[in-house]
């Protein structure tokens, strides 16, 4: 059905590219008058050519007064014949404005259709790339005289309601630091809603102690998965546990080698990121991983 | 009286073209009004799709060594229309470049931008072996007169132009003060971004750029 309806819609934008070319575009216009002068000149050669004939076989002379006269009479029939056709000709042109309104109207809705399958998609893009998943909770259980102890919880982001797993943490300073390894994939995986980009937290510190000399978060397991990315089989819907873990070491094994993944075109940028506060005792801040790019934190009372 | 019969069975058939052509004008009207709608609704999707994958890059840096427990670079800093600002090469202890950027909470009055923005100000560098509050300070690299020079390049109006000056002053004093530039302002926080050894090496003689984001993230990105 649609094969047909496309066939007849070729059919129809033809007809009407044609009727606007020849009747309103300059080019058009002169080659028709171009083509109804060489109609009118072959008509004119084929009825001088007659009458020569008919001449030369009744042994009459045709000169160019008499050749003159025929094309004249000629000439005048034409004019004759084309004032005769005039209602056909205005039917043929109202018959053409109809056929290129048409034409106009199917392309019209046409666009309107594609234009909302744009705007659907668009729609579905801003959505995606807009979205933000809640990766860390810190709350700031004391801080002052130079020491911090807070409580951090762990979030997938399939599920933002329960923490994956709490801990707590003491360390010198006044100012947190919660580094992540971020992977960002690339836009158009993001913004067709593929995937969602991915924050691992492993390390804390702070502004006096060195990152190497900071408190290592225990939130990988034993194959090298992050824990909040774990699923029971129970948890899986519309995949084999077999097929999800190893969907999972596959994108831990492209994270982990950074050549490959950026090779394959699905990653946009694989790095470490700390992002961190000056606090206070009471403080909450929530990390978000954006799928615009990167992390954010926010006060825990900005939602 | 014929003539008054016609005119009788003529007024229904005119009644109904008028009410077929009422419904045709306003069937074209609908439609015209939906297509130009839509058009706006895409032209706005558009807008803020591209404003959410907008980028800006304040900062450029390059490995240029890595010897006997020392990383040396090259900083370069740029201002929004990406004219450099500022360079400046040093080693710092350790292996792992850390590049902190300062995110101050911020509301453009350009027309339309609604969201959060955020003011990304190259705040220092440190390493995985050199403690932050240890680590080198950048904003007098950019302080041209009290202005962060690594947000201009772009047109600015006056209430905007007072209100960085006004931040990164804060930022500065908190920084002076010994205390996290992060409390310059409700909402700041800062973005450490990094190498990962195990993951994402950064090769010494390759550029990367520091990347940020609309809504406040921040990535390296090879240039």
């Amino acid at each position: 059905m649609d094969e047909r309806l496309n066939a007849f819609k070729s059919i129809l934008f033809a007809l009407s590219d044609a009727a606007v070319f020849l009747f309103t575009k300059p080019l058009g216009i002169l080659l028709l008058g171009f083509c109804l002068l060489l109609a009118a000149a072959a008509r004119l050669w084929t009825a001088l050519s007659n009458r020569r004939l008919a001449a030369m076989a009744a042994g009459e002379g045709f000169g160019l007064a008499a050749a003159a006269g025929a094309a004249l009479r000629e000439l005048a029939g034409l004019g004759v014949k084309a004032a005769g056709a005039l209602p056909a000709l205005a039917g043929l042109g109202a018959a053409l404005v109809l056929l290129v309104g048409i034409a106009d109207a199917t392309r019209s809705v046409d666009d309107y259709v594609a234009g909302r399958k744009k705007l659907e998609e668009l729609t579905a893009t801003v959505l995606n790339v807009e979205r933000r998943y809640k990766a860390v909770e810190a709350r700031i259980d004391e801080a002052g005289a130079g020491r911090i102890k807070a409580t951090l919880s762990f979030f997938d982001y399939r599920n933002p309601s329960a923490a994956a797993r709490t801990q707590t943490i003491d360390i010198a300073g006044k100012e947190l630091f919660i580094d992540a390894i971020v992977c960002n994939f690339d836009y158009s995986a993001i913004s067709a809603g593929k995937t969602v980009n991915l924050a691992i937290p492993f390390k804390v510190f702070s502004d006096e102690v060195p990152e190497a000399e900071g408190v290592a978060l225990s939130l990988v397991d034993e194959k090298g998965v992050p824990i909040m990315y774990r699923r029971s089989p129970d948890e899986l819907y519309g995949i084999s546990p077999t097929a999800y873990d190893a969907r999972l070491a596959e994108l831990m094994d492209s994270m982990r080698t950074d050549q490959a993944a950026r090779g394959a075109g699905i990653v946009r940028s694989l790095y470490g990121d700390a992002v961190h506060r000056g606090v206070k005792t009471g403080d909450d801040f929530t990390l978000w991983v954006e799928q615009s790019g990167g992390l954010s934190v926010k006060d825990g009372d900005s939602f | 009286m014929r003539s008054r019969s016609g005119a009788r069975r003529g007024s229904p058939l005119i009644g109904a073209l008028l009410v077929l052509a009422s419904f045709a004008a306003g069937g074209y009207f609908w439609f015209q009004y939906s297509a130009a709608s839509q058009k706006q609704k895409i032209t706005r999707l558009e807008e803020l799709s591209a404003r959410l994958r907008s980028e800006t890059v304040p900062l450029k840096f390059m490995v240029l060594s890595r010897d006997g427990g020392e990383i040396r670079a090259r900083i370069r800093m740029y201002d929004l229309s990406g004219r450099e600002i500022a360079v400046l090469e040093r080693s710092w202890p350790g292996s792992e470049l850390y590049i902190d950027i300062l995110l101050l909470p911020f509301r453009s009055e350009n027309v339309g931008v609604k969201a959060d923005s955020w003011l990304a100000l190259p705040y220092r560098i440190f390493t995985d072996r050199l403690a932050a509050s240890s680590g080198s300070v950048l904003f007098e690299a950019y302080d041209r007169g009290g202005f962060p020079e690594v947000l201009g390049g772009i047109g600015l109006s006056p209430g905007e132009r007072a209100d960085i000056v006004s931040s990164f002053a804060s930022a500065r004093e908190s920084a002076a003060g010994g205390s996290p530039a992060t409390a310059a302002a409700k909402g700041a926080f800062g973005s450490a971004v990094h190498e990962v050894s195990e993951l994402s090496r950064l090769e010494p003689g390759i550029v990367y750029k520091v990347v940020c984001r609309i809504k406040g993230g921040v990535e390296i990105m090879e240039d």
